[in-house]
């Protein structure tokens, strides 16, 4: 049951989002990394928006803070966070918390996100995004803290599906019914990261279609495009959630596949291996072609 | 399994301590020791990663391969405290003067200093100019009882061996005709342009602003040889840009 502290802060969203730039319906962005800063600033691409990883900006005078400072001028900005550990059996660091805050409250970007994982335990952090079991004993945990989180910071957040390379034995929830169920909870939105459900569906065969099928598309606010590697084994390959080449086929058959359903703004996410911003640029570009695609789609069915 | 015990025993693992991971319950295309390897091993390498970009003339002196080991000891001995990476490098200088492995390369551990320093002096946007307004407010006899101030982030060390020729040769991957005889002192100082400079220094330079650094009054200084010149060049080049006076401390 939400109190009426909690529905307070989801309606001050509404209001807090209208003083920001906005990100425009089914708008391609890109995730802006520190090679391309200062020619993204010079050259300022034709792009929907931005997305930041929060925890790199929380000094308030740094120089990266001071081009943010300008880029919030510019472009919509979307701010996602990796150190949250939401899904810890450890309290909300609340310290990291305050500097989230800050940050928020000094660009009010248009969304800001988190991952269903861990990363800390027993104050120790481990700068990964670790699995979870899918257990109503872990649902609990995660939603308390999502919900302590976001009456903090006065809006909700978008909940990304993980990268997971094993499951639990004793998870008794799928992972779509799991988020859904942190959407009715906890009132939050979802990020919905593409290339996430082709890995996991490779390495753990799950059906991917099946879960566009069923997560609650009206509850996402946010889609992820992004590259993994494969990595050879000595009994066999899997695939690493790296981020670190292009957007391969199959994500792209499940972006054609969501977007006939759900006009959230995707996102390019690419994170290690960082090419010149021109690649990034023509993978935004792709993007928007596979949603004209899907548009004509539409209109000939219609 | 509660879930406090399955991060407990998973958090274990990848901190190299022993751990029954058949525990754990785990499903996944290869066995458990395999799969929760993929976890450590991410783990180990987006922490080294980062150390890479902070300790480049280190990883250029030892080589990947030697760096790895290093950053995986350091990672097993300190753990990181904190959600931000932001200050995780900040202890390795010191680590890398102390681990054995390091004992043959005296030198590395100060070549850490200038890295970390280097990556640190980047992140300062604004240097405040020396306040003579505030200094004319004292008396004569207050003036020299000032302790000059350092401007932030400025680092200065004292090697047996050419520590400045060996951390740019290191970073542009030319070491050729480095005299490992010859001893150094080295001032990095922040600079809003460049991120930072840094210079040799000779040793009257470098003991005045160690003077300085050891907050020694302005009496005190005026003792040293050069005093003037010294301090006239460095206020005028912002290397000293503040002080304090007692009575307001």
């Amino acid at each position: 049951m939400l109190s009426d502290h909690h529905l307070l802060g989801a309606k001050m969203t509404m209001s807090n989002a209208s003083v920001t730039l906005p990100i425009a319906e089914s708008a391609i962005g890109i995730g802006l990394r520190s090679p391309h800063h200062h020619r993204v600033l010079d050259e300022q691409p034709k792009v929907g928006w931005l997305e930041v990883h929060s925890e790199n900006f929380f000094n308030a005078s740094s120089s990266q803070r001071q081009m943010l400072d300008q880029l919030a001028d510019i472009y919509p900005l979307s701010f996602h966070g990796v150190g949250l550990s939401l899904g810890s059996v450890d309290p909300v660091n609340l310290k990291h918390l305050a500097k989230m805050k800050a940050l928020i409250d000094a660009y009010k970007p248009a969304l800001i996100s988190e991952h269903l994982s861990w990363s800390s335990f027993g104050d120790r952090y481990f700068n990964d995004l670790l699995p979870m079991p899918l257990t109503p004993e872990s649902l609990e945990v995660f939603c308390d803290k999502l919900n302590l989180v976001q009456d903090y910071l006065g809006r909700p957040l978008a909940i990304e599906n993980p990268t997971m390379y094993l499951a639990f034995k004793h998870s008794t929830i799928n992972e779509w019914d799991f988020l859904n169920e942190i959407v009715h909870r906890c009132q939050s939105t979802l990020l919905l990261d593409l290339n996430n459900i082709y890995v996991n569906s490779v390495n753990l065969g799950l059906d991917a279609k099946c879960y566009l099928d069923n997560i609650n598309i009206d509850a996402i606010s946010e889609i992820h495009l992004a590259g993994f590697t494969r990595k050879p084994l000595e009994n066999g390959e899997i695939l690493i959630d790296t981020h670190g080449s292009e957007v391969s086929e199959p994500v792209w058959a499940l972006f054609r596949y969501l977007r006939a359903r759900c006009d959230a703004p995707a996102l390019i996410e690419w994170d290690t291996d960082i090419p010149e911003l021109e690649v990034l640029l023509a993978q935004a570009h792709r993007a928007e072609r596979e949603q004209r695609h899907v548009d004509r789609q539409q209109r000939v069915s219609a | 399994m509660k879930l406090n015990q399955l991060q407990s025993k998973f958090s274990q693992h990848l901190l190299h301590q022993p751990v029954d991971l058949s525990e754990l319950d785990v499903v996944g295309p290869f066995p458990v020791e395999q799969l929760m390897g993929l976890y450590r091993n991410n783990f180990y390498i987006s922490l080294s990663q980062y150390l890479e970009a902070c300790f480049p003339a280190v990883l250029a002196l030892v080589g990947e391969e030697f760096f790895a080991q290093l950053a995986k000891a350091y990672i097993i001995q300190s753990p990181l405290d904190k959600a931000e990476l932001d200050l995780f490098g900040a202890g390795f200088p010191c680590f890398i003067k102390q681990a054995e492995q390091t004992q043959s390369l005296a030198y590395l551990g100060d070549v850490a200093v200038l890295d970390w320093a280097f990556d640190n002096a980047k992140a300062i946007v604004h240097i405040d100019a020396f306040p003579f307004e505030k200094l004319s407010r004292l008396n004569e006899l207050q003036q020299v009882k000032i302790k000059l101030q350092l401007a932030p982030k400025t680092v200065l060390i004292k090697a047996q061996y050419p520590l400045l020729k060996i951390w740019l040769g290191a970073k542009s991957g030319n070491l050729d005709g480095v005299d490992m005889q010859e001893s150094d002192f080295v001032i990095l100082r922040p600079d809003i342009e460049q991120g930072a400079k840094l210079t040799s220094l000779n040793e009257q330079q470098y003991q005045f602003l160690l003077d300085v650094k050891d907050q020694k009054s302005l009496e005190q200084l005026a003792e040293s040889a050069d005093f003037n010149e010294h301090l006239n060049e460095y206020i005028s080049q912002n290397v000293i840009n503040n002080f304090s006076f007692e009575d307001e401390v």
